[in-house]
């Protein structure tokens, strides 16, 4: 498989950009909608989101300087899109609520479900009541493996900020999952 | 595990995780939320070619359509500062015109006779004007005639 620079020069020098792109996407497609799904949570929106990503990035692949590594550049769109979207939802007011989300989660659990079920549950929504920044860090730190670089890289944040968040996210999950 | 401050290593970071959740929990979460529908990731490539292309169609159409209104939009333009300009100038003679030929005509280069009719056709306004002319400052007897002093005396007595 070729490298991410010798796909993005043949994009800015080839007549085929097309066959290059897809297999662009190809590579990188499920990380960036995975990224995206943990901070949507949901298929639909996360599409939405995965589509304007890659429209974005076919756009301004021509004018990409190699400065940082592509996949940073890749996420920090991704990122930012998301973040977009998830404001113009709020401002709509359309997103699940957190009473909601808890009122679905009660709906689903029983009281005679194992503990571990609890747990999970109690994760599932520790997590996901996290703001946006803290969860993405907490996702790409224990989740993906990367460095603090990498991530700040992507947040468009510093390194000290992105472990800032990492910390408080997962005391924020700690003390959720301990007052069980 | 208590969290080690300062730099941390990936696996110290994992650890620290795991330390309150277990692994399997964790591993669960993950998978829930990063499932996708069957075959998303086969097809999802074409269909983001197909959408570049649809929106590539249309950035096109717009480009042409905004071309085509400013071209017309400008020509319309030039035509509507020519005909303000135009107009304008036509306007603003006319008025000048309209005021010089105002001044030029003065009471001599009215005819008599015209001036008698109007005085006949409006004997109340001429009055008024004799009244007028009678309470201005600085108006003496001279400057009347013998008809228009033997007026004024009629509506003295009367």
């Amino acid at each position: 498989m070729s490298s991410d620079q010798a796909l993005i020069i043949q994009f800015q020098q080839s007549s085929n950009r097309e066959a290059v792109f897809t297999e662009l996407m190809r590579k990188h497609q499920q990380k960036v909608y995975y990224q995206i799904k943990r901070m949507v949570l949901e298929h639909a929106d996360a599409d939405d989101i995965a589509q304007m990503v890659w429209i974005k990035v076919w756009n301004k692949l021509d004018g990409f300087k190699m400065e940082s590594e592509f996949t940073t550049w890749l996420f920090r769109v991704a990122y930012n899109e998301t973040l977009n979207y998830i404001q113009k939802q709020k401002k709509q007011g359309s997103r699940l609520s957190n009473d909601d989300l808890f009122t679905y989660e009660n709906a689903t659990g029983s009281s005679d479900e194992p503990k571990s079920t609890e747990i999970q549950i109690a994760l599932d929504r520790s997590i996901k009541q996290l703001p946006e920044k803290q969860r993405i860090v907490f996702m790409l730190r224990y989740f993906e493996g990367y460095d603090y670089e990498k991530i700040a890289g992507i947040m468009g944040t510093t390194v000290g900020g992105a472990k800032a968040n990492f910390h408080q996210a997962v005391k924020k999950i700690e003390k959720f999952v301990t007052a069980l | 595990m208590k969290l080690i401050k300062g730099n941390t290593t990936l696996s110290e970071d994992q650890q620290w995780v795991e330390s309150i959740i277990e692994k399997d929990q964790l591993n669960q979460f993950n998978l829930t939320n990063t499932d996708a529908p069957f075959n998303y990731f086969e097809s999802f490539p074409e269909k983001m070619l197909t959408r570049i292309h649809s929106e590539k169609m249309n950035q096109q159409k717009t480009f042409e359509w905004r071309n085509l209104f400013f071209n017309n939009y400008a020509r319309m333009a030039v035509a509507a500062a020519f005909i303000t300009v135009v107009a304008g100038t036509y306007l603003m003679n006319n008025n000048n015109l309209k005021k010089m030929s105002t001044a030029l005509v003065s009471i001599q280069e009215i005819p008599n006779d015209e001036i008698i009719n109007y005085i006949n056709n409006n004997e109340a306004i001429a009055e008024l004007d004799i009244d007028a002319d009678l309470t201005k400052e600085n108006t003496s007897l001279q400057s009347f005639n013998e008809n228009e002093i033997q007026k004024i005396h009629q509506s003295l007595t009367q």
